[in-house]
């Protein structure tokens, strides 16, 4: 399912779109950027399944969970990394 | 290579539980130092292998080797070129997935290595089950398990450390190696209960209420409760203080008697009377930080600190410094990033503490009339807020340049703090301390001492001997001590440095005392006015202060007193946590030149509008 010619044909979002308690598939993390070493030094990679939890009162940190592991990430953080929607009924 | 290592590393991500594991390695032999220059603490111990004692070394935690954050470069430096002979990776067994990736940059260092999975224990109840002997041979090091913070495989990782071997290079293999080689993948997610947990800690309306009562639960334990010990140890030290004086007769070797009594005693008291702050803080914010819930407070204060160029954490120190500056600097060991932790103790004297209130007591009620007193003391600790929410960002712009650090933070599962870590955390912070800071504070206070006594002629009888013998001429001896001291020199010659501020030489001399403690101004203020009684009813002082002093002056004190010339065991303090000289000077001069020039402005201005 996550194989890279599935994801020409679904709606690529950037992490930022998802609604609180969304999930989708990452696709693209941008890794020449702080934010995508970072990531990936945390072990979160293009392939994972991400939640957004929840977004914090002022519209930052965005509360997400990769796999397994919570993170917070800033908007403007979260805005680079790209991913689908597991289920495309989700985009609508 | 059993007979061969002499020291070993301990590295892994932070939260890995890699410092409880080293406390259980080296148990009460280790040493805490910072490593030059930076915020980063390094850490080292001893312990028993075999026949010999290794070095042990705690690198500070960091996702990995290659990001560019102080900690990584160190343990970059210190694996390369710290003559390391082994390596202990210690990663979270219930995140090996996520840890593992940094295995093989850990292989190409080419050192005998050890594979540590930490936390076994909650690995093992969410169901995860391992065959560690597939990995040892895949990865081809020793593979153990162990649960640092209940001492459990200290044992299992020292016989490990024996047969320690160079890691098989395996590439970007490791997803691969670490799914042959588990048996049952985890049943149970470790972060279930946390997740209803935060359902009502990160709630949109119940998690600021959450958060603020922890903090004023904080602020009451480490402040109000701290105030019982305080009073013992001031109690003790005056104690002390007057025994040694009824024993010891003025008259025979003065000098000395003077040193002991209101150089060094007086001075161990100023660096004693501390540590029950320090205690207690430092134990809320080690259950807070052990227990996982800080994480959650980024979540909440992010956006508010983050306007203002600081961390979401950056709140808690700050808050701190209400209270004390000493402790509140100490706190920024909460935060990650290094440019974080360095500018938020800059800035950290800015917060009105404690100390500045006999001050605030002493001049709103002798300046302000009475119904803009409340106003004016709510101004006083508003105008310290803003600048210390408006100078991040400024010195973000000049001098510690940079993109703001970033966030991506890991939220741990909440944990039961154990009592064994929280009394090494609080044990460690009060002995570096009392030894870091309160050498230097110690120092000080006899130099402020020396230039406080000398040169005079001491008088007949003690200028200070108590507050029982009130004769206006004891007072008058005082004074003229003080005014004829090195102090009283200096305050005369600098008196026209600090005229546009509109303050005389008695002013001069008190803020000069007041660099020792700041609520010394206030004594320092009644001895060059020759009063007695500085501490309770101060009725007399404030007239005196009243008929020689205009409001512009008083302003421009009160400008002066909180943002320049923070005390010096704030400096000290900023001594020991930056790693250097350099950045405790830069916070004294720069915050010392900011409070001059708006001391002055205040004074020039309030002079035209209130036409003085």
């Amino acid at each position: 399912m996550g194989l890279p010619i599935n994801i020409q044909s679904k709606t690529v979002i950037s992490l930022t779109e998802l609604k609180p308690g969304q999930a989708a598939r990452i696709c693209h993390i941008p890794s020449d950027t702080p934010v995508g070493v970072g990531l990936y030094d945390r072990g979160v990679a293009e392939g994972q399944r991400v939640v957004l939890e929840r977004i914090a009162p002022f519209g930052s940190p965005l509360w997400f969970r990769f796999d397994e592991l919570p993170m917070l990430l800033r908007r403007d953080e979260a805005a680079a990394v790209r991913a689908h929607y597991d289920d495309e009924r989700e985009a609508k | 290579m059993s007979s061969a290592v002499l020291r070993i590393a301990l590295f892994g991500n932070p939260n890995c539980g890699k410092t409880s594991l080293f406390n259980a390695l080296t148990g009460h032999r280790q040493r805490v130092g910072n490593y030059a220059g930076v915020t980063v603490e390094r850490r080292s111990g001893t312990v028993r292998l075999g026949q010999r004692t290794v070095e042990v070394i705690d690198l500070p935690g960091s996702y990995g080797l290659t990001n560019q954050s102080p900690e990584a470069l160190i343990a970059q430096r210190e694996l390369r070129e710290g003559e390391i002979d082994a390596l202990v990776f210690v990663v979270d067994a219930t995140l090996l997935r996520q840890s593992l990736v940094h295995f093989s940059a850990m292989a190409d260092l080419a050192l005998p290595m050890v594979l540590c999975l930490n936390m076994a224990d909650q690995a093992q109840a969410s169901g995860q089950e391992l065959d560690l002997g597939q990995l040892e041979r895949e990865l081809g090091v020793p593979v153990i398990e162990t649960v640092g913070h209940r001492r459990l495989g200290v044992e299992q990782l020292k016989n490990a450390l024996l047969r320690a071997t160079a890691p098989r290079s395996v590439g970007q293999d490791i997803a691969a190696i670490l799914a042959r080689a588990l048996r049952t993948p985890a049943q149970r997610s470790v972060f279930a209960a946390s997740q209803r947990i935060d359902r009502i800690v990160a709630h949109r309306i119940y998690g600021w209420p959450i958060f603020l009562l922890l903090m004023y639960g904080i602020f009451w334990l480490a402040f109000a409760v701290g105030e019982i010990p305080m009073g013992w140890i001031e109690a003790g030290i005056a104690r002390l203080s007057a025994t040694i004086a009824a024993h010891w007769s003025v008259a025979t070797l003065p000098q000395l008697r003077s040193l002991i009594l209101d150089g060094v005693i007086a001075g161990v008291g100023g660096v004693l009377v501390f540590v029950p702050n320090i205690v207690l803080l430092f134990l809320a914010l080690a259950l807070l930080e052990d227990s996982g819930y800080l994480a959650r407070a980024s979540y909440l204060l992010d956006a508010v600190m983050q306007r203002f160029g600081l961390p979401g954490k950056g709140f808690i120190p700050l808050v701190t410094g209400f209270g004390c500056s000493v402790p509140g600097i100490m706190a920024t060991r909460l935060l990650e990033d290094e440019r974080d932790r360095k500018l938020t103790m800059f800035v950290l004297p800015l917060m009105s503490c404690g100390a500045r209130l006999p001050i605030w007591m002493l001049l709103v009620p002798a300046f302000f009339p009475r119904q803009w007193q409340a106003t004016a003391l709510f101004g006083i600790y508003s105008l310290g807020i803003a600048l210390a929410l408006l100078l991040p960002r400024l010195l973000r712009r000049t001098l510690l340049k940079g993109p703001p650090s970033e966030l991506l933070m890991v939220l741990p599962p909440y944990r039961r703090p154990t009592l064994r870590q929280l009394s090494h955390k609080v044990s460690e912070r009060a002995w570096l301390y009392l030894k870091k800071a309160g050498t230097v504070i110690l120092a000080i206070s006899i130099v402020m001492w020396f230039i406080s006594s000398f040169p005079a002629q001491l008088p007949q009888r003690p200028a200070q001997e108590s507050s029982i013998a009130q004769s206006g001429r004891q007072h008058q001896l005082a004074r003229d001590r003080l005014a004829n001291s090195f102090a009283g020199k200096l305050g005369r010659s600098i008196e026209p440095l600090f005229a546009p501020a509109g303050y005389d030489w008695r002013i001069v001399t008190a803020l000069i005392g007041a660099f020792a403690a700041k609520e010394v101004f206030v004594s320092q203020m009644s001895i060059v006015y020759a009063i007695d009684g500085a501490d309770e009813d101060n009725r007399p002082l404030r007239e005196k202060l009243r008929a020689r002093y205009g409001l512009p002056t008083a302003l421009s004190l009160i400008v002066f007193l909180l943002i320049a010339t923070p005390c010096m065991a704030t400096l000290a303090m900023t001594r020991r946590e930056a790693g250097s000289w350099r950045w405790a000077l830069f916070q004294f001069f720069g915050l010392t030149a900011l409070g001059y020039v708006l001391a002055v402005l205040t004074f020039q201005l309030s002079r035209i509008v209130l036409g003085g």
